[in-house]
């Protein structure tokens, strides 16, 4: 009881500074690491993105369940997770950094605003500092933040046997989209 | 070398290779696991939560990948991108819901109700534990 209390006391203090948060666990993040010549694409969706924004601050965090990301083929799933990300070791990758401009973001009026966010990218364990160009859609009290850009597998120490090196690209397109909503 | 020497040799490198191909393509071709097909480690929604707030590590090498099939009150639904399901059931730590990704986006859950879930987890992130290609079996 003590702690109901306790913690209904925290939120009505932490009220109001809520409000400039938007969340969602289920933005998506796909990539493509297909390489021009092969036959088979290599491509796969995670749709258990959890995305946090601070509208105030221009915080956001994405973080990603490794093993959350499907294939078409289970075969290349299991090849993803065990051969190339070791989901085992690494299972989640995650994106943490600022909005830099958050303060041109109109987050209380509806319209379309060009975004650049600037963090650190952590994926197999390796974090690089990485600014990407994205896209911030408000409407009512959602928002919308989508995102496209590549990364060198190289760059993560993700190492690509010379066997299918053909198929797979040096680096992957990677797609996000997340519908925020506020809490 | 006779003909029947090189008939046979043949014949043994078509077996072979008859074979190495056949199993090649059951590999290309093998399914996705089905949560109907798997055996879940059974708890509560919970528990599992405190094992995973208490150490990470530990929680990850017990239940990582692993089946499981959880039982708990959905606190919340959330339709993802793709019209898919997210069920998430509430544990004691608000911040930290089970959250289940159905395999079937039709299912019925209502806020509230108390269900048993069963699905594949792929780990503890800031928003609650995943579990993915979920069916509820009660």
């Amino acid at each position: 009881m003590k702690k109901i209390i306790i913690a209904t006391l925290l939120l009505a203090i932490a009220g109001p500074s809520f409000a400039q948060k938007y969340m969602t666990r289920t933005a998506k993040v796909s990539f493509n690491a297909t390489a021009p010549k092969s036959p088979e694409k290599i491509e796969a969706v995670n749709n258990e993105v959890a995305t946090i924004i601070d509208s105030k601050t221009g915080d956001i965090v994405f973080q990603m369940p490794i093993k959350s990301f499907k294939f078409e083929r289970e075969l290349m799933q299991q090849h993803f997770n065990e051969n190339y990300m070791e989901s085992d070791k690494f299972p989640k990758s995650e994106f943490k950094g600022k909005i830099t401009n958050a303060a041109d973001i109109t987050f209380t009026k509806d319209g379309t605003y060009k975004a650049t966010v600037t963090g650190t990218l952590t994926i197999h364990g390796v974090p690089q500092a990485v600014t990407v160009p994205g896209t911030i859609t408000v409407k009512g009290n959602t928002i919308t933040a989508s995102a496209k850009f590549a990364v060198k597998l190289a760059d993560y120490k993700i190492t690509v046997a010379s066997m299918v090196a053909d198929k797979l690209a040096k680096e992957a397109s990677i797609t996000i989209d997340a519908t925020l909503t506020q809490k | 070398m006779n003909k029947k020497l090189i008939t046979r040799i043949v014949i043994a490198v078509v077996v072979v290779g008859a074979i190495g191909a056949g199993v090649g393509y059951m590999m290309w071709t093998k399914p996705h696991p089905k949560a109907e097909d798997q055996k879940g480690i059974v708890i509560t929604t919970t528990a599992l939560a405190k094992e995973y707030a208490t150490d990470e590590k530990a929680a990850d090498a017990k239940y990582l990948d692993k089946w499981i099939e959880v039982t708990g009150t959905v606190s919340e639904t959330e339709k993802n991108q793709d019209g898919g399901l997210m069920v998430v059931l509430q544990t004691e730590d608000p911040t930290a819901g089970v959250q289940c990704t159905m395999e079937n986006k039709d299912v019925v859950v209502t806020k509230g109700e108390n269900v048993t879930i069963k699905g594949q987890c792929s780990g503890n992130g800031i928003t609650g534990i995943s579990l993915t290609r979920c069916i509820k079996s009660k």
